[in-house]
């Protein structure tokens, strides 16, 4: 080989332009294959799609300046399960987000830091990528601004932002998992945010029983479980032809399939009359708007059989008691309780639901059949820390 | 002359690459036609939890939530005869508390249509209402508070709000359902209309209508018809009259 630097031309013996073509040929055809095999410690994180897998349920809308990618769920899982989040390195999100409670907790209010009282009942963060307003009331639009709120909640985990940074920077494992995620091993709290989120977009439960039976599988639910479901989904009409239509009405605000309240503005927030006294406003300390007290999101009753106790302040122990609250003579006279249920009757100039006691177990017996068991054993959501 | 070759190297390592790309075959132009449904009372624009709208019992009803299907939309010449049909034809038009229209987007519209038709269901026809291999065509999707089940099968109409006057205070609640609340639209142009570009189909939802055109509905006796009835049969006749759910011509955006 020899050099011209006149004509700054690379010169090779003829025979060898031939290889050089075809070796031209090759690589600038596979050079963006190439390009995506990097070295292990290099920054090229691979995306991932967060899906349900069951016909009918619409893909869920990602934010484009934070697209979910399998090292930035990593870094989340290792995040959501590190107490070193909170001021004293006691709690973390797993402390109220258990696998096996259907990743709520089985606390009528949940124990935060120094073992203080939470003000309401853990949610099961669940499906999150499906949801458009985070919180009982609402009050984060989005799971990266929802995900910051504990680690500074004096009730929960009681830290701050700079000092949670500084944590996790002299961790030695962290800025390397960071620039695996994020290209940058600079801790910030924008970065974390975007890490919980990412991880707690992942958390899909989509494989009940119910499922299985949208997806083809009749055999895959009892005829108990489907008289439930059609109970479920339907709305009340006593003046419906001869012996009306009987409904339990449940479908009205959990919406069937993702079982959960509208995703369009807060309309998936109301009140369901569990409190006799409104003492805690929910999504009207958001809006300010008088017709929103005592408003709360309307949650996902996927895997509802595992996060007992129910409702935001946890007042209510087991599903047949949420049955029974749903079917009280009084309920329909509490304060703010929403129109979607005072208007569902199964009697003509009824005052209350009106179930029988067997409709009411079928009810129960279908939501129970929305427990997803590989949801609880699938070790991508599981602790990553073993025994930290 | 070894430069040349070099070059003409290089010029086959491109020439390479791109030859897949030319082999691709050139998608057929589409036109974009958006069938945009604006909202009003007494001719301004109609918000959810804030637009009163004045019935002739002289209540007064404030929506917080309305939703509808538009559905197997074709298009169609001077004679009847079908120009265009869309495929999965399910749009689901839901507004929210900031916004007096959607836009419904029309997929795959070829350019160079010649129409003088429009074609469209308000709800969901009986075929794709009681059959589960329908269910994710369109936006006929699950979770979206417009449940599909198969004894109850979807809700086409979704209307919900708060009334006062002289019939008391309460809510409003109008689920229209079950196949013999389908209703179809046919709006006939003036002139015949040519797809090119991106177009808008200008429609109006006059919501004080559906109280009362054609049919007076005294919302303060009938504030609430999920079933089958035959005041809801009312309710979807004047939800899909062309006094309610009235066309206001086309736009271009071109």
């Amino acid at each position: 080989m020899a050099y011209n630097p006149s004509s700054r031309t690379t010169i090779l013996p003829l025979p060898l332009y031939l290889v050089v073509a075809a070796l031209l040929w090759v690589s600038s055809c596979t050079s963006k294959d190439t390009a995506q095999v990097a070295p292990v410690d290099e920054y090229n994180p691979t995306p991932v799609t967060i899906k349900s897998g069951v016909r009918g349920i619409a893909d869920p809308v990602i934010p484009a300046d934070n697209p979910t990618t399998k090292e930035g769920i990593e870094l989340g899982r290792f995040l959501f399960y590190d107490p070193k989040l909170s001021a004293d390195g006691t709690i973390s999100c797993a402390s109220c987000h258990k696998l096996d409670k259907g990743m709520a907790d089985d606390q009528v209010k949940s124990i935060g830091i120094r073992g203080q009282r939470t003000l309401r009942n853990s949610m099961a963060i669940v499906n999150l990528a499906w949801v458009n307003r985070f919180f009982w009331d609402g009050r984060s639009r989005t799971l990266e601004e929802q995900s910051l709120h504990p680690i500074q909640d004096p009730l929960e985990m009681a830290n701050t932002l700079p000092q949670m940074v500084a944590t996790l920077q002299a961790e030695a494992m962290y800025p390397p998992l960071f620039y695996k995620a994020f290209g940058t091993r600079t801790i910030t709290s924008d970065l974390v945010a975007k890490a919980l989120a990412q991880f707690e977009r992942s958390i899909v439960s989509f494989n009940s029983r119910y499922d299985r039976y949208l997806n083809g599988l009749d055999s895959a639910l009892t005829n108990t479980e489907i008289e439930g479901l059609a109970l479920f989904a339907t709305h009340p009409d006593p003046f419906s032809g001869r012996n009306g239509i009987r409904g339990a009405n449940c479908g009205d605000c959990h919406s069937v399939g993702l079982f959960q309240g509208r995703t369009n503005g807060f309309q998936g927030f109301l009140n369901n009359g569990v409190q006799p006294q409104i003492s805690d406003l929910g999504l009207m300390n958001v809006t300010q708007d008088a017709n929103d007290m005592g408003k709360m999101r309307v949650v996902s009753l996927r895997n509802i059989a595992l996060t007992a106790p129910y409702m935001h302040d946890g007042s209510i122990p087991t599903l047949e008691a949420v049955m029974d609250h749903y079917n009280s003579p009084d309920l329909f006279s509490r304060p703010k309780v929403d129109f979607l249920i005072t208007e569902a009757v199964n009697q003509r100039f009824g005052t209350s639901l009106g179930l029988t006691a067997a409709e009411k177990a079928k009810v129960v017996a279908f939501m129970r059949a929305l427990t997803d068991t590989s949801f609880v054993n699938n070790p991508a959501f599981k602790n990553p820390l073993g025994s930290r | 002359m070894k430069k040349y070759i070099l070059l003409a190297a290089l010029g086959l390592g491109i020439w390479g690459c791109t030859s897949k790309k030319e082999e691709t075959p050139a998608p057929a132009p589409t036109s974009g036609i958006v069938l945009r449904i604006a909202t009003k009372v007494a001719g301004a624009d109609a918000l959810l939890n804030r637009t009163n709208i004045i019935t002739p019992t002289q209540d007064t009803v404030q929506l917080r939530a309305l939703a509808f299907f538009i559905s197997n939309v074709e298009l169609q010449d001077a004679t009847g005869a079908t120009v265009w049909r869309e495929t999965d034809s399910y749009h689901l038009a839901q507004y929210t508390a900031d916004s007096a229209f959607v836009n419904l987007r029309l997929k795959n519209v070829p350019n160079n249509l010649s129409f003088n038709r429009i074609k469209f269901g308000i709800g969901v026809d009986s075929v794709a209402n009681g059959s589960f291999s329908y269910v994710g065509k369109g936006d006929l999707t699950l979770g979206n508070g417009m449940d599909w089940d198969w004894a109850t099968g979807w809700k086409f109409v979704l209307i919900e709000g708060i009334r006062r006057g002289p019939s008391g205070r309460g809510s409003v609640i109008y689920h229209l359902g079950f196949n013999r609340k389908y209703r179809s639209r046919t709006i006939e142009l003036a002139n015949p209309v040519v797809t090119a570009g991106r177009i808008t189909a200008n429609f109006t939802l006059n919501l004080d209508g559906i109280f009362s055109a054609p049919n007076l509905i005294p919302v303060g006796r009938i504030n609430d018809e999920m079933g089958n009835s035959t005041t809801a049969d009312s309710l979807a006749d004047n939800f899909s009259s062309p006094q309610t759910l009235s066309w206001q011509g086309f736009t271009s955006n071109r």
